[in-house]
């Protein structure tokens, strides 16, 4: 977690120095995740890419805030979140395709990487977004419930409630793939 | 539940992992639509502050050209009708119309003249006058 603070920060000391190459050294460095973040948080890919451009132009106007924050990333990260939300209340919602998050639960045959990158997201996809962003933040971002609960403005312990009733969800939509997946 | 929780959800966890291993894939276009956008955002901003900057010049020189001659007073305004009616009555130093405009002028030398002390930092000697009409 203070890797990529770190990484964020230098990123931004640079941009701030006038260095031409340190936006996209910072795009590099954060488009996939925070991408994947907004995604989590709209599950639209559009809006999650609107969301992604709007919190990183906030940022390359002004670095200075971020560069004087403790955690760079998790601040990073709630720019996102602001993002998404403000352009989640000007949207009116759109219905999933249930449809086709059912005919992916149903695995019988053998998994490849992407099949089950899209059978987890449909799986994450069918929580609600505040328990799906939590577990993308744990897992996938390898973050504290401390660190989690500072970025989504909770309280620790709320987010590991969170965490164990997503878990709890999650488990049996995607239990047949686990006979599929060999770990290493 | 800590952060080193029960070690059932563990292959669970181990799963949902490494479903993020690759991520998704970008798309080829989002660098430079977002490169660019941050470019034209920061040009707004360059020329906002020139504007504002602009706009805070002419107010700062508006302001210093109020100071030096101030703007018509209700006085003046007044005077002005007075002067009117005294040309649509003729010139009659009895009539309420030069009475009122000689008042009028009265009122704003004095007040004419607490400007420029106070303008000049004096001490005022004398009250505010009021206006009597």
């Amino acid at each position: 977690m203070s890797k990529i603070s770190d990484q964020v920060r230098d990123c931004l000391r640079r941009l701030s120095a006038g260095s031409s190459d340190a936006l996209d050294a910072l795009y590099d460095l954060t488009a996939a995740r925070l991408v994947r973040y907004a995604y989590t948080l709209t599950r639209h890919r559009d809006d999650a890419e609107d969301v992604f451009q709007a919190a990183f132009v906030r940022v390359a106007r002004r670095p200075h805030g971020l560069i004087r924050a403790d955690y760079p990333w998790p601040y990073l990260l709630r720019i996102v979140r602001n993002e998404a939300f403000r352009l989640l209340s000007r949207r009116t919602p759109v219905p999933l395709p249930t449809v086709v998050l059912e005919s992916h639960t149903d695995v019988g045959i053998e998994l490849d990487q992407e099949d089950l990158r899209r059978s987890v997201q449909l799986a994450l996809a069918k929580l609600p977004v505040a328990q799906s962003e939590v577990v993308v933040l744990k897992v996938w971002e390898e973050m504290t419930f401390a660190e989690i609960a500072a970025v989504m403005d909770e309280s620790p312990n709320t987010i590991a409630s969170r965490y164990r009733y997503a878990l709890q969800k999650l488990q049996p939509m995607l239990e047949p793939l686990s006979d599929e997946v060999p770990y290493e | 539940m800590s952060d080193h929780h029960e070690s059932e959800w563990t292959e669970l966890e181990q799963l949902i992992r490494s479903a993020a291993d690759d991520g998704p894939a970008l798309p080829a276009t989002l660098r430079s639509r977002t490169l660019q956008r941050v470019e034209r955002t920061c040009q707004h901003d360059r020329w906002r502050e020139r504007v504002l900057g602009a706009i805070s010049l002419l107010v700062v020189v508006c302001g210093l050209c109020l100071s030096i001659r101030p703007l018509p007073s209700i006085s003046h305004v007044l005077s002005f009708q007075s002067v009117a009616r005294i040309f649509e009555d003729g010139f009659d130093p009895t009539t309420p119309a030069v009475m009122e405009l000689d008042g009028e002028l009265l009122f704003e030398h004095d007040m004419q003249s607490l400007r420029e002390r106070q303008m000049r930092w004096q001490p005022l000697t004398k009250s505010i006058p009021t206006r009597s009409l």
